[in-house]
């Protein structure tokens, strides 16, 4: 060999004696499974066993942490003018059906053992009107007025502005009627104006009384005796307080129509009761009208309202539906985007009453666009462990909600309310899921994980508004490139 | 087989322990022989290989090698330097079953380029040289790797690539002369 030769040996020689380069990760992966093939299936046994540990613990505790409302979510929708009828709409007893007049009988127990209404009916009189199942109203002469009883602590006050379209109604009521220069002048009112405490000796008269601007007229009764509020053109006038059925719990909605002397037609001899509800998607209401008399053997229906408010609303996980495409950045990172269908699905219901109840479901759908970093944990041939984080915006779609009246466990009215929803939401997203490899290009995801949502289009359909954290899962397909 | 590399290498890399670990199948030792030979075996692959991927395939099946047949280690030589040797024949081995005519044509029918007298002067990296050796034709490269990098002899190439003695030589000739030239032409640019 030349002193060359021996350069050119030398030089690799020495250049190559220490030379090192890196391998990847996956040489020794590869040798390993080569080596220990039961050892590397119990290990990715444990891994995949430790995912699914973790990502079902993490939507368990997502579903079983889903929020409730107490303010349900249509109840700011519904406009209030909406959820009751007009006083007038509920006072319409043309006909009083004889199952309802037992019905009402067995209900008012207490009103037939101590009826003080009907104490003045003479017996002649009872026994002409016996039997008649019907009572007819002829006189134009009616009009309402709502009352509610409020405990105090000097008795009960009733309060004739609940609810505010009440007191519209009796606004209307009143300027029809007589309403001059803010004063009631010929209302029949009902309690003389220095006798606040009506007991059961009280004189009901009043011939003048200022309207207050809220429409409160508030009157204090002694322990069990309540006063009707009459009004009528005729200047009718009740001399003993009427009786009012104790039923407790009850929002207590008292309209009072007096039937002048000169109406026309034909009365029962008993309390009669009927009941009706709303067939709306507000609150549950029941209407319960019953007939007492005056001393003077005058027949006054008396109207309750019971409103059956909705429970808690119930949220259903958030399901977020995607197609992605998944750019792969290193091993281990990746960059999504796409497309994402979001349904928020709540419902609640009224309390059972009188086999009636009223049961509402709300669907909340979204268009979206996510902006994600994917981090895989665990790559296997079929299955990848990742979590991810990012960002998604989404206009609303529409909002559909469905109220359902059972009675006796069947459907008797359904209500279908739709309306589109308005702006967008922007949301932070943290999720960890499964990722399964359909082919190279294709794979399934499914991913418990959170939203946050820091912009919300502020409409009163959306949950959103409420809180701004969410448990939500996502699923979909994903495209790789 | 035995050649002047192994007797260079001196036994103090050898580790009894972990050579026995390998032996027995431990997981854990079998990692850290492979953390502490991989870089440097890498670096060997790839002098023989046509590109990274093709290295890291070598690499994969010459450890696995290792571990399957450690138990023959005696602990007479160096454990690095058996390792190498079976990197080294690995590397051969892929080549002549994925590429056997290419390897004999390489050998045979390559004509002979006189070596320029000039010297080879000045500076070059590690990576320029492992690309130059690279633009070799394969069986240039390997006989060149085996000799003067390996430190096989001419007898123990032509034994291993079952070609005549005095064909190793001249294949190391021109794959010296080769190099050179290259080498020479990477300084002027």
């Amino acid at each position: 060999m030349s002193e060359e030769k021996d350069e050119i040996k030398d030089l690799f020689n020495s250049a190559f004696k220490d030379f090192e380069a890196d391998v990847d990760d996956k040489v020794w992966m590869n040798i390993e499974k080569e080596l220990h093939p039961e050892s590397e299936r119990r290990f990715v046994w444990w891994r995949w066993a430790a995912a699914a540990v973790i990502i079902g613990g993490i939507s368990i505790f997502a579903l079983l942490n889903l929020p409730a409302d107490k303010e349900p979510l249509a109840e700011q929708k519904v406009a209030p003018g909406e959820i009751i009828k007009s006083q007038e709409d509920i006072v319409e007893p043309e006909t009083l059906q004889t199952d309802q007049i037992a019905e009402g009988e067995a209900r008012n127990e207490k009103i037939e053992e101590e009826p003080p209404g009907s104490q003045g009916i003479d017996a002649a009189k009872e026994k002409e009107l016996a039997g008649r199942k019907e009572i007819e109203y002829s006189g134009s002469s009616k009009t309402s007025l709502a009352i509610s009883s409020v405990p105090t602590d000097a008795g009960n006050t009733i309060v004739a502005h609940t609810p505010v379209e009440l007191s519209i109604n009796v606004n209307e009521s009143l300027v029809i009627s007589t309403l001059i220069d803010d004063t009631v002048t010929d209302i029949a009112a009902i309690i003389d104006e220095d006798t606040t405490k009506a007991d059961s000796a009280a004189t009901l008269a009043m011939t003048e009384m200022s309207v207050p601007e809220s429409n409160d007229i508030p009157i204090v009764l002694s322990d069990s005796a309540l006063t009707a509020l009459l009004i009528d053109t005729d200047m009718a006038i009740i001399n003993e307080p009427i009786l009012l059925p104790e039923q407790d719990e009850s929002k207590w909605l008292l309209a009072a129509n007096f039937l002048s002397a000169g109406g026309s037609g034909s009365i029962p001899s008993n309390q009669a009761t009927t009941e009706s509800m709303d067939m709306n998607s507000a609150p549950l209401i029941f209407s319960t009208t019953f007939t007492t008399f005056d001393t003077a053997g005058t027949p006054i229906m008396l109207i309750t309202q019971k409103i059956l408010e909705y429970g808690e609303t119930r949220y259903l996980p958030p399901i977020i539906t995607s197609i992605t495409v998944n750019h792969r950045l290193s091993k281990r990172w990746s960059l999504e985007s796409g497309l994402s269908y979001t349904v928020l699905l709540s419902n609640r219901e009224t309390p059972l009453f009188n086999q009636e109840q009223k049961k509402q479901n709300v669907k909340l759908q979204y268009l979206g666009i996510p902006l994600l970093v994917n981090f895989n944990i665990v790559s296997g041939k079929k299955f990848t462990w990742y979590t991810s984080l990012g960002a998604m915006a989404e206009k609303g779609l529409n909002s559909k909600i469905t109220t359902i009246h059972l009675s006796n466990g069947e459907t008797i009215d359904k209500l279908i309310e739709s309306n589109p929803l308005q702006g967008i939401d922007v949301s932070a997203l943290f999720g960890m899921g499964l990722d399964y490899r359909i082919n190279k290009l294709l794979s399934y995801y499914l991913q418990p994980g959170l939203s946050a949502y820091f912009v919300t289009d502020g409409s009163p359909y959306n949950p959103r508004v409420s809180r701004s954290v969410w448990p939500n899962i996502q699923t979909g397909l994903r495209i790789h490139f | 087989m035995f050649n002047n590399k192994d007797q260079e290498l001196c036994n103090s890399d050898n580790d009894p322990q972990l050579v026995q670990g390998c032996a027995d199948g431990d997981l854990v030792s079998q990692k850290k022989l492979y953390e502490q030979f991989s870089k440097k075996m890498m670096g060997v692959c790839l002098r023989y290989a046509d590109n990274y991927e093709d290295a890291q395939d070598i690499l994969q099946e010459g450890f696995i090698k290792i571990f399957k047949n450690i138990h023959s280690f005696k602990g007479t030589g160096s454990l690095e330097g058996w390792i190498r040797r079976i990197i080294t024949n690995t590397a051969l081995a892929v080549y002549r079953t994925s590429n056997p005519l290419r390897l004999s044509k390489g050998i045979e029918e390559l004509e002979l380029i006189p070596a320029s007298d000039s010297n080879i002067i000045g500076s070059i990296s590690v990576k320029d040289l492992l690309n130059i050796i690279r633009k070799l034709p394969a069986g240039y490269r390997i006989v060149f790797n085996l000799y003067a990098i390996e430190g096989y002899s001419h007898k123990e190439i032509a034994a291993q690539l079952n070609i005549t003695e005095s064909t190793s030589k001249s294949q190391y000739s021109r794959a010296r002369s080769l190099l050179q030239k290259m080498i020479q032409s990477e300084e002027a640019s």
